[in-house]
């Protein structure tokens, strides 16, 4: 059972009553212009850190994104990423792309754009996602064979079916979060771990679960946090490690979070 | 030129250069089937004075793939494209078949639309980019000499950095575009305007070639 997560700004007057100066850079320091980011088929729309926090590259395992390091820090970085095993599974994409060339491509890379263009559930996430497929799988062969009978008019239909087949898939973020949380696992020896329990809340409007950490390592004690949140089968990951003064700016570059439309909508 | 830069002519290629900030100024060749016809046409002259390996030169250096939108429209251009291309070369050819070659070439390049500049930019920019995590970040249409020109901005992908600028304006059909090759976007991005603004369109009599 997780608890409750509330995922906000503490105001200042909180502030001021657990002993922070109401100057804090990191409660007042002006954010970046909101920027929209599209790393797969649903973009993510946030402010970033200020001046100080220096962006590069972020591609851990299964994930990619976007880092910001604070500057002459012990090592505090604040990422923002998407985990790419859902988009890769979406097939809306490719099918529209498919629908766009049908007139265009000669038969044999047809049916490679085809083959392409099946989507793939095993082992499925879910029900739907089992059932829907073999659907779409089932509109996918009736359209080859429309294709091999050069009846490029039907087989634009079943494409179009399967496509909209395939949006009815919807994964929750408990069917996905697994394959990402933080765990702990796998430090080197001379790192110490405390990692909270999970939380569930809510972000941009759609489902969040967090989970906390402290971290000991050098003769400081650094505080993590990650937030998982999934919007339009596109599952993303927020985090923060560094030291306790700086969370609270990543609280606010979280509550920055939109998720703009996406090219195919679940 | 603005103070510090140094200007190479490498022909179809004009590096600008201040450290270690570069801008380059490319002539891409023929992009519109007026500029592929003419430079077809002029190969066939040269064909026809039995200078077939000048001609050779011309129809290697074209890329005709990107004026076709269809795939059949290309594989039926292929046929007598891939007969013209061994022109010059050692295998024995037919003179009437070459001609032949020559003109259906020809029809089938004179039947196409002419694709506008903003399609022809970002196919030339997907080729630049070459696998690399790029996007674009901005476009806007311009004018240079008095001539519709696109000027797009890319940046990495995943984090919005190492933005870089591209201008693509056609010249008798031919695609040229400057760009910016090394150094940081706010460093460069005076020198890019300054040196664009001081560009001139010249009309050469004849083939581009």
């Amino acid at each position: 059972m997780r608890g409750r997560l509330r995922i906000g700004i503490p105001s200042l007057a909180i502030a001021a009553a657990l002993g922070c100066a109401p100057d804090d850079p990191a409660r007042t320091a002006e954010l970046g212009s909101p920027e929209v980011f599209t790393w797969g088929g649903q973009p993510i729309s946030f402010s970033p850190p200020p001046e100080g926090w220096e962006r590069q590259r972020s591609q851990p395992g299964g994930r990619e994104g976007i880092e910001f390091i604070k500057a002459g820090s012990v090592g505090e970085v604040i990422g923002v990423e998407e985990a790419f095993y859902l988009d890769h599974r979406d097939r809306c994409d490719r099918l529209q792309a498919l629908i766009e060339d049908l007139d265009n491509l000669e038969p044999r890379d047809l049916a490679r754009a085809l083959q392409r263009a099946r989507p793939y559930a095993q082992p499925p996430l879910n029900v739907g996602e089992a059932w829907n497929a073999r659907a779409a799988n089932v509109r996918l062969d009736r359209a080859q064979e429309a294709l091999r009978d050069r009846d490029h008019g039907l087989a634009r239909e079943e494409i179009l079916a399967a496509r909209e087949q395939l949006s009815r898939i919807r994964y929750s973020l408990d069917e996905v979060v697994d394959r990402v949380m933080y765990t702990g696992e796998g430090l080197p020896p001379y790192v110490t771990v405390q990692v909270g329990e999970p939380t569930s809340g809510e972000l941009a409007g759609v489902p969040a679960i967090a989970v906390s950490y402290d971290m000991q390592y050098g003769g400081r004690t650094y505080r993590g946090r990650q937030i998982y949140v999934v919007n339009n089968n596109r599952l993303f990951v927020m985090r923060y490690q560094g030291l306790e003064k700086n969370l609270p700016l990543f609280e606010r570059v979280v509550e920055t979070v939109s998720f703009p439309p996406g090219g195919c909508e679940h | 030129m603005p103070e510090g830069w140094q200007h190479y002519d490498h022909g179809l290629q004009h590096r600008f250069e201040n450290g270690t900030s570069h801008i380059t100024l490319t002539d891409l060749g023929p992009v519109l089937p007026e500029s592929l016809l003419r430079e077809i046409e002029h190969a066939r002259e040269l064909f026809r004075q039995d200078r077939g390996n000048d001609a050779r030169t011309i129809l290697h250096g074209l890329s005709p793939r990107g004026v076709f939108p269809s795939q059949q429209g290309w594989e039926a251009f292929e046929r007598p494209w891939s007969k013209l291309r061994r022109v010059g070369g050692t295998r024995p050819i037919v003179v009437e078949e070459v001609e032949h070659a020559f003109t259906e070439a020809i029809s089938r390049i004179a039947a196409l639309p002419a694709p506008d500049l903003p399609t022809i930019a970002v196919a030339a920019l997907e080729g630049m980019f070459q696998g690399a995590h790029r996007e674009i970040a901005r476009r806007q249409a311009t004018t240079l000499d008095g001539v519709d020109a696109l000027l797009i901005d890319t940046w990495d992908r995943l984090t919005h950095e190492a933005r870089k600028r591209y201008l693509f304006m056609l010249n008798r059909g031919n695609l040229l575009v400057a760009r910016m090759e090394l150094g940081k976007f706010s460093e460069m991005e005076p020198a890019f305007d300054t040196l664009l603004s001081t560009l001139r369109l010249v009309q050469i009599q004849g083939p581009a070639s």
